[in-house]
């Protein structure tokens, strides 16, 4: 993975990492009734923690949500299809939404409803899909045979090779990036 | 948003619900009812929670058996044991109070597709769910004894057989087509299991290979018949559309009634294992003992009998049905029975004599389809007690023993004496002995096939001489069974031990299990460890039910008149038939009497010249060996299939794809003209737009974003393709800015910026000159894409103007009512996001779920695995 050397560069992806998480925190509560929502507030959220990767380093981002970015979209689906049972369970349809409005000290009246949760359960859905696509990207950015430095060490010892498991393999001097030695 | 807050019993505004309805659910008004306040109806509560309790006590209990110890704990029987117990008392209950008709009830699924769970106790049903449960009770006690020491995992036993329970009481107890379907097929699922329970053993999984494919594949058939009486009849539901050929307003005569009959039937043969597709029955043999008296003799190779008894109302009569049901059936009534007396293992020998009377059961609602149904309960309660009865028999012999190959038993009679009563009590009925139950059943079948009106309309010019073909075979297989039934008695009870030298080979029977041949130099099998009593009870019910009900006939009269379906049987009351041992001096009588005698004579000759041993199934009659061919053909053909449509590339899928969708497109413009047309002169209302500032902005956007996508065009760099993509990206973006969608615009940026980032870091992965061979050099293919890339956006064009002049068209356009009702509806002013969480919500959650899915085929492709050069791997 790139790993900026800079320190200017370094302090500045911090800097963006949390303005934009911030921004994605508030598009998606914003959702119901200004622009915004799950899947925009996911995708930012996505994308802020792709910006933090370039500085803390791949393996700094799967420590630091400590949870497998899959299992978190498995934990949306969830959430998701809870939030759509909850109709059922109270006796109406399915998907059906409640919505309530309570009042709160200093906050003065809050609007809370399921479609909250559903929205939530879209939200980790993206997060985790996207983080563990563009996790994996950056990972072997070395190409198809090329290896992430902890791989490299765990590489048993001998003539081996790094293959795909499915789909067409690419021939050696299709791949780019550096090649372990 | 709107539904019914009723227990779910019915569908506001669903008008097909009230069709079925209207005919299906009787109303009665009494305590404990409720009324629907949709339609009127009204609900049993307390018939409607007895009859879940006794639908799901048996999947409780198979979540449950696990949490009481796994492996080897013969308890489990004992502990499963009420489940069964509670589906009967149940089911007998409801039977017993339900309304004329039976009770029923009717949970909606999918209303507008008119699929309901909607389950009736009729006669009919009410006979199978008590069988399943009342068999299924003996079976678990005797599973209790069976599963022993020498068998694994009782739990997966014990659970799979509830699980079958349920499935197969919600199967026999459906109206639905759709839904007797959908529980057919997992009757089939969890018969499954339970053949491949000895899942180690080569002989058990291909049993249960074979019989799920079978049963899946003519399963397929089968939905393909529902699907056509459905689209003939508008209705899934079996008592409307037999309302409906009572009434004259659906027509069985017509192509797609006639085409449904033919493939309901191959479903219903498949599962009862008719003629050609009896090979899977002896197969499936290889499950353990319990399962198979229970699934694949006593219920689940019955459901193809329920179905046509279930059609008969609906076929009966039909020149089609009669010789499909009378023609097929009464074949597979011969072939059974000749292959049974060519068998040695038990199992086998029960398993053809089953196939055998399943013929019969399938045909004789062919040969009643000329006459009024009578009595087709007693033929199947007797098979259901005497094969039942003997499948415990045999296992019991085989726990004994340690053999199930009839030719090294004998002399069972000291050790087991209370086993030897029990069989020949079975053996009466299964031989159709006078005095046996089995014999009440043949009388009644061959009076109506000698019945003059019932024999000339089964030889008239259209079926041919069906009649005949019947009643040889009947009588052919009547012989045959008595000589079976007789060489089951005598040779493992009454003779003394066979002597092992004068034997044959005996592995030359292919259906002999592998330890069985390979202890053929040990001396005849004694009994080296004894059946408890209670091992032993199960059984003798079951006989002592064939023998009391072939003694007294007279009693079975209120069972068969409570187990009839409405409208196809006959009037019992008014009817001068009964049921008697002794009917007089008939022709039927004389003919029962030559062919127990020619079994008899059958018998004594092959005891007489040791013909026994020379006996064999023929390979070719197994068909083992043509299926086997068959799979292999098919799995051949099928990888031949993806090489032929399967390019590696994927540039060479994109013209596809977007072909299809562009011919589509096409063709729904085509088919649309008509529509399209008066839209067109909607145009002059569209008013055209004064030179503004507004204006000028958004044109100038959008010519700059068409000069961004024309020069794709013009660079070859990859590097300078990519960024031009994702300038017309954010250009649209820019656009949707300029239109007032701030969602639209927030979206595609941000999809835009991932689509980059993922781009950027699959780029790194590869060399340019990848790229550079890659890209479509020829100039026809470039024309090619030329040509598909332009007719696509310009249908895409198209349609965006289409839907654009349709603004001005309330009823064809939607929008406004989201804009108005987001608020009310949904407690939300932004419309785009109602839309996504709420109104169209349930897309967005399969979306979610198609995208997680779509994340698991990527992790495929991306995975890499550590493999030794050129060689395998060394791990995942």
């Amino acid at each position: 993975m790139f790993q900026a050397d800079s320190l200017i560069f370094r302090l500045a992806y911090r800097l963006v990492f949390v303005f934009s998480l911030l921004f994605a925190v508030y598009l998606f509560f914003r959702g119901h009734n200004q622009p915004g929502g799950g899947f925009i507030g996911g995708l930012a959220a996505a994308l802020a923690l792709i910006v933090l990767s370039l500085d803390i380093g791949v393996e700094g981002v799967r420590r630091l949500i400590r949870i497998q970015p899959l299992t978190l979209a498995l934990w949306g689906l969830l959430i998701s299809i809870a939030a759509a049972l909850i109709g059922p369970a109270a006796n109406g349809s399915f998907m059906q939404h409640f919505n309530g409005h309570f009042s709160i000290l200093f906050l003065g009246d809050l609007h809370l409803g399921t479609p909250l949760l559903f929205d939530l359960g879209v939200a980790l859905v993206v997060i985790g899909v996207f983080l563990r696509l563009l996790l994996s990207f950056s990972e072997s950015v070395n190409g198809a045979g090329g290896l992430t430095k902890k791989e490299r060490e765990e590489l048993p010892q001998g003539e081996f090779e790094i293959v795909r498991s499915c789909g067409p393999d690419l021939k050696p001097h299709e791949r780019g990036g550096h090649h372990p030695s | 948003m709107s539904s019914c807050v009723h227990t779910g019993h019915c569908h506001a505004g669903d008008a097909q619900h009230h069709r079925i309805d209207a005919v299906s659910l009787s109303v009665h008004l009494s305590a404990g009812r409720l009324d629907c306040e949709w339609c009127g109806d009204s609900v049993d509560i307390e018939a409607q929670t007895i009859f879940l309790l006794g639908l799901l006590a048996p999947l409780l209990w198979a979540l449950l058996i696990p949490l009481f110890g796994t492996g080897q704990k013969q308890i489990l029987g004992w502990i499963t044991l009420p489940a069964p117990v509670i589906t009967f008392f149940s089911m007998s209950y409801l039977f017993l109070t339900g309304p004329a008709g039976g009770f029923q009830f009717n949970w909606p699924w999918s209303a507008s597709l008119g699929i309901h769970f909607a389950f009736s106790l009729d006669g009919l049903g009410a006979l199978f769910a008590l069988v399943v449960s009342g068999v299924g009770a003996l079976v678990t006690a005797y599973a209790a004894a069976y599963m022993d020491n020498n068998q694994k995992d009782h739990h997966r036993f014990y659970s799979y057989l509830m699980v079958f329970m349920v499935v197969m009481c919600a199967t026999v107890t459906q109206t639905n087509l759709m839904t007797l379907f959908l529980f057919w097929e997992l009757t089939g699922i969890t018969s499954f299991l339970l053949i491949g329970f000895k899942y180690g053993k080569q002989e058990a999984m291909r049993g249960a290979r074979m019989a799920l494919l079978t049963t899946a594949a003519t399963g397929l058939v089968l939905l393909m018949g529902v699907v056509l009486i459905g689209q003939a009849a508008g209705t899934y539901n079996i008592h409307t559309i037999t309302q409906m050929v009572r009434d004259g307003e659906l027509n069985t005569q017509t192509g797609l009634m006639q085409a449904a009959l033919v493939c309901l039937f191959i479903g219903a043969a498949g599962k009862s294992a008719q003629f050609p597709f009896s090979y899977w029955l002896p197969n499936a043999m290889s499950a353990p003992t319990p399962v198979s008296a229970y699934l694949h003799s006593a219920t689940m190779v019955k459901l193809g009998v329920f179905l046509m008894a279930r059609l008969f109302p609906v076929f009966g009569g039909d020149t089609l049905w009669t010789i499909l049901l009378v023609g097929v059936g009464f074949f597979t009534v011969f072939w059974g029975a000749l292959l049974s007396l060519l068998s040695h293992d038990l199992k086998s020998i029960l398993a053809y004599s089953t196939v055998s009377h399943l013929g019969l059961l399938v045909g004789v609602y062919g040969v009643y389809g000329y006459g009024e149904l009578y009595a087709d309960s007693a033929q199947i309660l007797g098979h259901v007690f005497y094969k039942g009865c003997l499948f415990m028999v045999a296992g019991i012999i085989d726990h004994a023993t340690g053999t199930r190959d009839i030719r090294m038993l004998g002399g069972l009679r000291k050790p087991l004496p209370l086993l030897f009563v029990t069989t020949v009590f079975a053996c009466m009925s299964f031989a159709s002995l006078p005095l046996s139950f089995g014999f009440i059943g043949k009388e009644i079948l061959l009076e109506d096939l000698l019945n003059p009106g019932i024999a000339s309309a089964l030889s008239s010019e259209r079926t041919g001489p069906l009649g005949l073909l019947a009643l040889v075979a009947l009588l052919t297989a009547a012989a045959l069974k008595m000589t079976v039934a007789l060489r089951f008695v005598w040779h493992l009870f009454v003779r003394p031990f066979p002597n092992p030298k004068s034997k044959t080979d005996p592995t030359a029977d292919r259906s002999l299990t592998p330890e069985t041949s390979s202890s053929t130099d040990v001396t005849p099998a004694p009994v080296h460890h004894r059946p408890g009593l209670f091992f032993q009870i199960p059984p003798l019910l079951l006989s002592l039910a064939a023998l009391i009900f072939g003694l007294f006939p007279g009693a079975f009269a209120p069972f068969m008149q409570a187990f009839t379906l409405e409208g196809s049987h006959l009037n019992l009351e008014e009817s001068e038939r009964y049921l008697a041992i002794w009917h007089g001096p008939t022709p039927a009588l004389g003919l029962s009497m030559v062919t127990l005698v020619s079994g008899l004579v059958l018998f004594l000759l092959f005891e007489r010249s040791k013909m026994w041993s020379r006996l064999r199934v023929p390979t070719v009659m197994q068909f083992d060996r043509a299926f086997d061919h068959f799979v292999k053909w098919l799995v051949s053909a099928s990888s031949a299939a993806t090489r032929a449509s399967q390019a590696e590339r994927h540039s060479a899928h994109l013209p596809v794809v977007l072909g299809v969708i562009a011919l589509s497109l096409l063709g729904f413009a085509a088919s649309e003209f008509a529509h399209l047309v008066p839209l067109a002169e909607l145009k002059d209302q569209v008013e055209s737009p004064a030179l503004s500032g507004t204006v000028l902005t958004r044109s100038f956007v959008c010519a700059l974003t068409l000069l961004a996508g024309l020069m794709i065009l013009v660079f070859s760099n990859v590097v300078a393709r990519l960024i031009l993509t994702s300038m017309v990206g954010l250009l649209i973006t820019v656009i949707y800015v300029l239109f007032q969608a701030p969602d639209l615009a927030l979206t595609q940026v941000l999809v835009e910026t991932v689509v980059l980032v993922a781009l950027c870091l699959l780029l790194s992965r590869v060399k340019g000159s990848f790229f550079a061979r890659h890209m479509p050099q020829l100039l026809s293919r470039r024309i090619l894409s030329a040509v598909i890339a332009t007719s696509t956006g310009l249908l895409v064009a198209v349609l965006l103007i289409i839907v654009e002049l349709s603004r001005k068209n309330p009823s064809w356009y939607i929008g406004n009512h989201f804009l108005e009702a987001t608020k009310p509806l949904a407690a939300g002013t932004n419309a785009v996001n109602t839309i996504l969480v709420d109104f169209r919500g349930t897309d967005t959650l399969f979306e979610i779920t198609v995208l997680v899915i779509a994340t698991l085929g990527c992790i495929g492709l991306l995975s890499r695995k550590i493999q030794k050069k050129g060689g395998s791997d060394v791990s995942g």
